[in-house]
């Protein structure tokens, strides 16, 4: 499936000016223009229902031009081309220290808070159908949908939503309000490091957001989409998602669990689709791997390449997946492949064919990182401005 | 996996009263009762060379063909050996297994080393594979009972020569004549159980000694290979000497002389073997998910492939996964459990919270140590 994204989002509204939160704008803004963009509808993407939010003046623009997106904006999207079709709802808050999940994104918070940041729910029903609960505008709308509460709903279908707390048993599941926030949720008036970006790259089945608070190429993950049932299963929603604010750490996913109930300030959030039916809902989610062999005396690898090779191999390895909550929905439910890790590679780089490129992790080459699918025609850091690099 | 797994199990040592090596005596006859039995040859196992042992030892004298217990006729004697040609294998391979009692390593069994002891009773299994199919065999194979052991015990010929354990390769301890084995020794529990389990690929020697449901293991097999690679030799071993491993094969290294021993073939242009390592979801090994319960009313022990690498300085990295159909790893299932078409048996630490391997098993719904006795159940 073809891959398209935008990378190197800088919020310049911080540039050399008081920090003021327009990086939230800027960031906000950028990945809503491409979500709009022709790459994006080419992967089957499509805008259901929008708010261009407070103090700004009814546009889809930056923060400086004539029509701006202001305060709680926030857009929901489909993934129309998905195996299931799924649902990404994105809003920000925080810009002029205004709380995140203020009218006109009420019901809303960020990581469980009011806080500040660009937020990520993502939804979908059993039957494919629309699990977004807000007015829908798809033609002819003037950015004036409204949520309603809950956010989601499950109609006559099942629901499964992420965070796992909007999901039964959590914090969050009477209204179904709680995001996630890339790189994280910040303290109002307190704002992202000057240079910070975000990066977003997906296909029509899988997403995967990268945060880079300060600039420094040290990146945060949340990643959302499909993984590999297990053998000998079937799943019928075999969705999860990761998030971790966790920058620099390797491997860039750790090997515990994703999804409290409380969808407070945990580095860790996320979930997955119950998978067996008819039970709805996301429960919380264990990884592991096999990191026994992150070491570099295994990679590269050179058991079938010799000392002599220019080039022996690094090898990838799967995200294996487990549901973590008792009493029923615990165990071994398959993997995720269209993220890998890998062990020993140099940061930002790619593969020798161009098809992968290697992330996060701490800035030496003696790190875990991310294994994503690479167009082999782009490099971090190429454009990096407000508006990013689309593909 | 490869054809169909056989196995002569729940064998059980009677011998102890009379000394712990009557009971070494018995296993020695266990192992060689599978290999030459019907159940032996549909997997491939053919003798190529063997030798009946001392006579030199009362009640332990070796008589005629030597595949009898100790108190039969035609019994075996003090460092009696056997070597094994597995033919069905796409890539032949060879075992040695030999057996110590009180006369310690001797002639007709030197040179020969046990887990790094000379003057322990226990029994030893060596493996050898050459690149061009030859035979590594170092010594006579007349096949009469009166073979010898050569200075060498394998060798490569003109070919390339594969030797397990680790230590009798380039740089080991045992490198100049080759004549290290691996697996228990030491005065053993009056009742030890054991179980030869194997196919066209794969040997397994499972022992509990003391029969309290921890074991130790030799294990030699082929692997599959990491996905876009060909090994050559694809075969690796392990011996682990503990019993009460979580899990049963740890995730560490394995080819070191007395602890944990094995090795793997290498795959670059020397011949030989490495150390190797394995590793495994280990996150998952835990009694909140297993048994599984994601799936419906009746929740099902996972079972997860063995993944391992060699571990060698510049020739290290990830090789591939140990036969899934043969040998694979599962958690907090009982010991001696067996799977709900007795099709596999559960083999490892006592204590349920823990990993161990699964096994292929008889078919038959008796457990292993359920229906114990010195001769055993072949499948």
């Amino acid at each position: 499936m073809p891959l398209h994204g935008i990378v190197d989002i800088r919020g310049d509204g911080d540039i050399g000016s008081t920090i003021n939160g327009f990086w939230y704008n800027e960031v906000y803004t950028s990945l809503y223009k491409f979500l709009r963009s022709s790459q994006a509808q080419s992967s089957g993407i499509e805008r259901v229902a929008y708010h261009t939010g407070t103090q700004g003046n009814g546009g889809e623009g930056y923060w400086n031009e004539a029509k701006t997106t202001g305060n709680n904006a926030w857009s929901c999207w489909r993934f129309l081309s998905a195996s299931t079709p799924f649902y990404m709802l994105m809003q920000y808050g925080g810009q002029a220290s205004v709380a995140f999940g203020l009218s006109p994104g009420l019901p809303g918070s960020i990581d469980g808070g009011g806080n500040a940041g660009v937020g990520f729910a993502f939804a979908m029903r059993a039957d494919g159908g629309n699990p977004w609960n807000g007015t829908l505008g798809i033609s002819g709308t003037t950015g004036q949908d409204s949520k309603n509460s809950p956010v989601w709903t499950s109609g006559s279908s099942q629901l499964y939503v992420w965070p796992r707390s909007n999901s039964a048993g959590g914090s969050a599941s009477t209204n179904r309000e709680n995001t996630m926030g890339m790189p994280k949720a910040y303290s109002l008036g307190a704002y992202p490091s000057l240079n910070s970006k975000l990066h977003f790259v997906c296909d029509e089945d899988h997403i995967l957001v990268m945060g880079d608070d300060g600039g420094d190429s040290i990146l945060s993950f949340m990643y959302f989409g499909k993984y590999i049932p297990r053998s000998g299963s079937t799943i019928s929603y075999p969705y999860v998602c990761l998030k971790s604010s966790a920058e620099g750490s390797s491997p860039p996913f750790t090997l515990t669990t994703y999804g409290p109930f409380t969808g407070s300030t945990s580095i860790n959030d996320g979930g997955i689709a119950h998978p067996l039916l008819p039970q709805s809902g996301t429960r919380t989610v264990q990884i592991s791997t096999y990191d026994d062999f992150f070491s570099i005396n295994y990679n590269p690898n050179f058991t079938f390449a010799g000392t002599s090779a220019s080039k022996p191999p690094y090898d990838e390895w799967p995200i294996f997946l487990s549901a973590a909550e008792g009493p029923y929905c615990n165990g071994y439910v398959g993997h995720i492949d269209w993220i890998r890790f890998v062990y020993g590679v140099e940061p930002m780089s790619t593969s020798t064919d161009g098809n992968r490129i290697f992330l996060g992790g701490a800035t030496t080459n003696n790190a875990a990182r991310i294994s994503l699918p690479w167009t082999g025609s782009y490099m971090f850091g190429t454009n990096t401005s407000r508006s990013g690099s689309t593909f | 996996m490869a054809g169909i797994p056989h196995g002569l199990v729940d064998m059980k040592t009677i011998g102890s009263a009379g000394g712990s090596e009557k009971g070494w005596e018995e296993v020695y006859t266990g192992i060689i009762r599978f290999l030459t039995s019907s159940q032996g040859a549909s997997i491939g196992a053919t003798r190529v060379a063997y030798s009946t042992g001392s006579s030199s030892t009362a009640n332990l004298k070796a008589v005629g063909t030597a595949n009898n217990y100790w108190d039969t006729g035609n019994s075996s004697g003090n460092n009696a050996w056997s070597v094994f040609k597995f033919v069905s294998s796409s890539l032949p391979w060879y075992m040695l297994v030999q057996w110590v009692g009180a006369d310690s390593i001797a002639v007709p069994g030197s040179p020969g080393n046990i887990s790094g002891q000379s003057g322990q009773q226990g029994i030893g299994f060596a493996f050898a594979v050459r690149l061009d199919s030859g035979n590594p065999w170092g010594g006579t194979s007349n096949n009469s009972g009166a073979d010898t052991k050569g200075t060498q015990v394998w060798n490569s010929g003109s070919s390339q020569l594969f030797v397990w354990p680790r230590n009798n390769s380039f740089g080991g301890t045992y490198v100049a004549q080759k004549q290290q084995m691996m697996g228990p020794f030491g005065t053993h529990a009056a009742s030890t159980f054991y179980h030869v389990i194997a196919d066209n690929d794969n040997f397994a020697f499972v022992f509990d000694d003391s029969g309290n449901s921890s074991h130790t293991m030799v294990y030699f097999g082929k692997y599959s290979a990491r996905s876009g690679t060909t090994p050559n030799v694809p075969y690796v071993a392990l011996y682990n000497d503990v019993e009460t491993y979580d899990p049963f094969i740890q995730l560490a290294a394995y080819g070191t002389v007395g602890g944990k021993d094995g090795g793997v073939a290498s795959n670059d242009s020397n011949s030989g073997t490495l150390r190797v390592t394995f590793s495994g979801v280990n996150e998952f090994w835990t009694t909140s998910f297993q048994p599984n319960n994601n799936f419906g009313a009746a929740p099902v022990y996972d079972e997860f492939p063995v993944h391992l690498g060699s571990d060698e300085g510049t020739s290290a990295g990830y090789l591939g996964t140990l036969d899934y159909g043969f040998i694979r790893y599962i958690y907090n299932c009982a010991s001696n459990d067996i799977s709900s078409d007795f099709s596999r048996a559960i083999f490892g630490n006592a204590s349920t919270a823990s990993c161990k391997v699964s096994l292929p098993w008889t078919g038959l719904s008796s457990p292993p140590g359920s229906n114990i006795n010195r001769s055993g159940t072949y499948f």
